[in-house]
């Protein structure tokens, strides 16, 4: 079984390198300092006399720094090693490595350090897919202190600059220490590692921190003890809870970064390492659950997506008017066309969560400029669900790629390729309407009429939006609803054959409100029922489904995002037990998971297992899996904006005895919200 | 294909754009070899010169590369990437000129059709 890799991020910069620190590619392991969806450095090795040294230990000091604790190999465990290493790294703007070497003996020592260097400056998606072959040239050259490893392509320049304190002789590969140590005697350097985007002195940066000691400074405009002093402060009787919610703001601060599209708004990153990039709907589903803790996420979210917004039709990027992007990546293919993330926009759900979002942030904020100053987006989107999103005018969304080579065939969250499957496990035809979808542009056209009513001076606006609200949740009650299974199908398929997989997605229908109230119970009694409900939280797929795969990554994982969606839906209805059920199941997952829920994780039981099994190549940390848990205090504190008050109504299960949530902000300044835990699961 | 000037000659880019309703701040367009072009939006209201002058947002490159991303050929922000374009100071007056080069092409495309 492999090791762990060591994970450290700052923003869109990351590092995933071994125990030892090192960074090693092979087809097994993606490894590299990575930065705007580029690899820096895809080779990084410490020798001493030829040898890697043995790791003794290796720590996370904070997110964006590691130490990593060596001894050289002696070859027998009966021989102590007569000194040690230590490798200190903070990332941010590349890296900054403090290299130490100690000698423990009365005698002296002399060593051959070397630290080898080399980039590949793939693609993230050249990583991701294993495929590296390259359309650029490579170079490499020593300007005095400084190698310089470079790549380009046409006028595309990608250069790493590495330099030493202490002095070394440079080589294309590397850096060599000659290194004379005096009995118990110390030496170190300091190594900077730079990543230059076009390879321009203008476009130069400093690694962001010297230290891995220093103070974080998060991309949320002040320092993360401030950022953390801002939140609302949780207390509990349960001290896990505490600790995955602390876990959860900090992961939050950390995967904000700048993206060149919009600099000086700091959005989420989607996941570590593959996702760290901005995604349309995970900064709006992120945004929505960590609305009451986090406000000014959800503003910074609007308005760098309102900016994005489609204007035109692409096939390349199936872009249309009034649609909100999906995907926004920097790397050579994206540059070049070959992939279509400048940005992509193959979503159909983004558009109508963006007004979802817009309407939220206003109930919670009372800040009603935001809705005011983007009324004209806010209407092109409404367009955009009319005109585009209901291709056939059916009444419903329905999505199929026009990119046929690299877009994404399914375009809402359980997006990859073969997430949509009937009961016997069949694929769907396209295009497809997928029932969560129905949810959210039914909730949009709501939310939007009390928009439209009280900011847009709009009535006749408003009044239409209901009653197309209105008409679409009774269609969709009647072309959805499976009667013979009691519950609502997975999706309409291309001859609007109802897709008749039980999914987590019924859970997302019961947050939006379409579901009809003489149905809800069925959905409740589905979603908390052996079929869905893993012990652990919400299976995306039913274990009894002919495409059910525990660790299918869209049919049968649990998510958390999803079971936070499921839980607040559950409440909507009126659920509260089932809701809280859902709940602690995924909170008291999140403690095997060093109190951080993961992307997603093995729908096994939990009377199959004592632990919840890991999926493999899940993102850790992921922003909206940071924000499960914050989704989860709302539901279970019952917290919901009512006039400019917040109501607080808590159904918390007795597992948990006491809760104290203080200082949530809202329209009402600020407020605190007490539960006591008074009824068993 | 046309040149630079016949595209600012033909476009004159409109005295109000719509899209750009909420937009206020000065474009540069520095036509490599060919010359200078300097926009002000005021809130959707534009005003051109063929002048150089200080601007929020300076975009420059090539005169075929200028004629490919106003005709929809080329988009402003892979070229940007690709380093065949460069945009000096506000990155969002840039993004707010390419969302409008793309209704401009929406728009002639429903004339067409």
């Amino acid at each position: 079984m492999r090791a762990k890799p060591v994970n450290i991020l700052e923003g869109d910069t990351f590092v995933v390198s071994d125990r030892r620190g090192d960074i090693a590619i092979s087809p097994e392991e993606a490894q590299g300092l990575f930065q705007g969806d580029t690899r820096f450095l895809s080779r990084w090795v410490l020798t001493v006399n030829g040898a890697l040294p043995n790791p003794l230990s290796t720590d996370d000091v904070n997110y964006f720094s590691s130490q990593f604790f060596l001894v050289p190999g002696t070859g027998t465990v009966y021989v102590d090693s007569p000194m040690s290493i230590v490798r200190q790294r903070a990332v941010g703007g590349g890296f900054h490595e403090e290299l130490k070497v100690t000698n423990h003996k009365p005698t002296p020592l002399d060593l051959d350090i070397r630290i080898e260097a080399d980039a590949d400056f793939a693609d993230l998606f050249q990583v991701k897919d294993a495929e590296l072959n390259r359309a650029g040239k490579f170079y490499k050259r020593i300007e005095g202190n400084r190698l310089v490893l470079g790549y380009q392509r046409e006028k595309f320049v990608r250069e790493t600059w590495v330099t030493s304190s202490a002095p070394a002789e440079i080589d294309e590969s590397g850096f060599r220490f000659r290194v004379h140590l005096e009995p118990h005697g110390e030496w170190h350097t300091g190594l900077d590692v730079l990543a230059a985007l076009d390879g321009t002195e203008a476009m130069k940066r400093k690694p962001k921190y010297k230290d891995v000691h220093d103070t974080p400074t998060p991309n949320v405009g002040m320092s993360l003890q401030s950022w953390m002093a801002s939140a609302p402060q949780l207390h509990a009787s349960w001290s896990d809870l505490e600790k995955i919610y602390e876990r959860a703001l900090i992961d939050l601060a950390a995967l904000r970064f700048f993206s060149p599209y919009a600099p000086g708004e700091a959005l989420p990153a989607a996941g570590l390492p593959w996702f760290m990039a901005l995604f349309g709907r995970d900064s709006l589903i992120t945004s929505f659950q960590v609305l009451p803790f986090v406000p000014e996420l959800a503003a910074a979210t609007i308005r760098v997506l309102a900016m994005r917004q489609g204007t035109r039709r692409d096939d390349f990027r199936d872009e249309e008017p009034g649609k909100i992007l999906h995907e926004s990546r920097m790397g050579e293919m994206t540059a070049f066309e070959e992939r279509p993330h400048s940005p992509y926009f193959g979503t159909s759900d983004a558009t109508p969560l963006f007004l979802v979002l817009m309407d939220e942030f206003e109930r919670w904020s009372g800040r009603h400029e935001l809705v005011t100053k983007f009324e004209a987006e806010a209407r092109a989107a409404l367009r955009w669900i009319d005109e585009f999103g209901d291709r056939d005018g059916d009444g419903f969304v329905e999505y199929e790629r026009r990119n046929k080579k690299t877009g994404l065939e399914n375009q809402c969250w359980k997006d990859s390729w073969d997430s949509i499957l009937f009961s016997d496990g069949t694929l769907a035809s396209y295009p497809i309407a997928t029932c969560e979808i129905q949810g959210y542009v039914y909730d949009a056209k709501r939310r939007c009429a009390r928009l439209a009513r009280e900011f847009w001076g709009d009535s006749d606006l408003a009044n239409r939006l209901e009653k197309e609200a209105a008409e679409l949740k009774q269609k969709f009650n009647r072309d959805f609803w499976i009667p013979e299974k009691q519950f609502f199908a997975l999706a309409l398929d291309g001859q609007k054959r109802k897709v008749d997989s039980l999914t987590s997605n019924i859970g997302h229908l019961m947050w939006s409100g379409i579901v009809d109230e003489d149905k809800a119970e069925a959905c409740a009694n589905h979603l908390v029922g052996p079929h869905l409900f893993s012990g652990w939280g919400v299976r995306t797929m039913a274990d009894n489904e002919g495409g059910y795969n525990p660790i299918g990554y869209h049919v049968g994982t649990v998510w958390p995002f999803d079971t936070s969606l499921v839980a607040l839906g559950l409440r909507n209805y009126g659920f509260k037990k089932e809701a809280a059920k859902v709940a602690l199941a995924n909170l008291e997952a999140a403690k095997y998971f060093q109190y951080r829920l993961p992307e997603a994780f093995a729908g096994y039981g939990k009377d199959e297992t004592d632990f919840p099994v890991e999926y493999p190549t899940a993102c850790s940390p992921q922003a909206w899996s940071a924000g499960a848990p914050l989704l989860f205090l709302r539901t279970l504190l019952g917290l919901e904006p009512v006039g400019n008050r917040l109501m607080v109504d808590p159904a918390v299960p007795k597992r948990i005895e006491w809760i104290e949530l203080l200082g949530i902000p809202g329209r009402w300044g600020r407020s605190d919200a007490f539960a006591r835990g008074l009824f068993e699961i | 294909m046309p040149t630079a000037h016949e595209v600012f000659q033909i476009h004159q880019f409109q005295k109000y754009e719509p899209l750009l309703r909420g937009v206020t701040g000065t474009y540069l367009f520095e036509i490599e070899g060919v010359g200078y072009w300097f926009i002000s939006v005021r809130d959707g209201a534009i005003a051109l010169e063929e002048a150089r002058h200080e601007a929020d947002c300076t975009i420059c490159c090539d005169e075929p590369d200028f004629i490919d991303i106003i005709e929809g050929r080329r988009s402003l922000i892979t070229a940007a990437m690709q380093g065949r374009v460069t945009i000096h100071g506000d990155i969002t007056l840039a993004q707010k000129f390419h969302g409008l080069v793309g209704a401009m092409i929406e728009s002639k495309k429903q004339e067409a059709a």
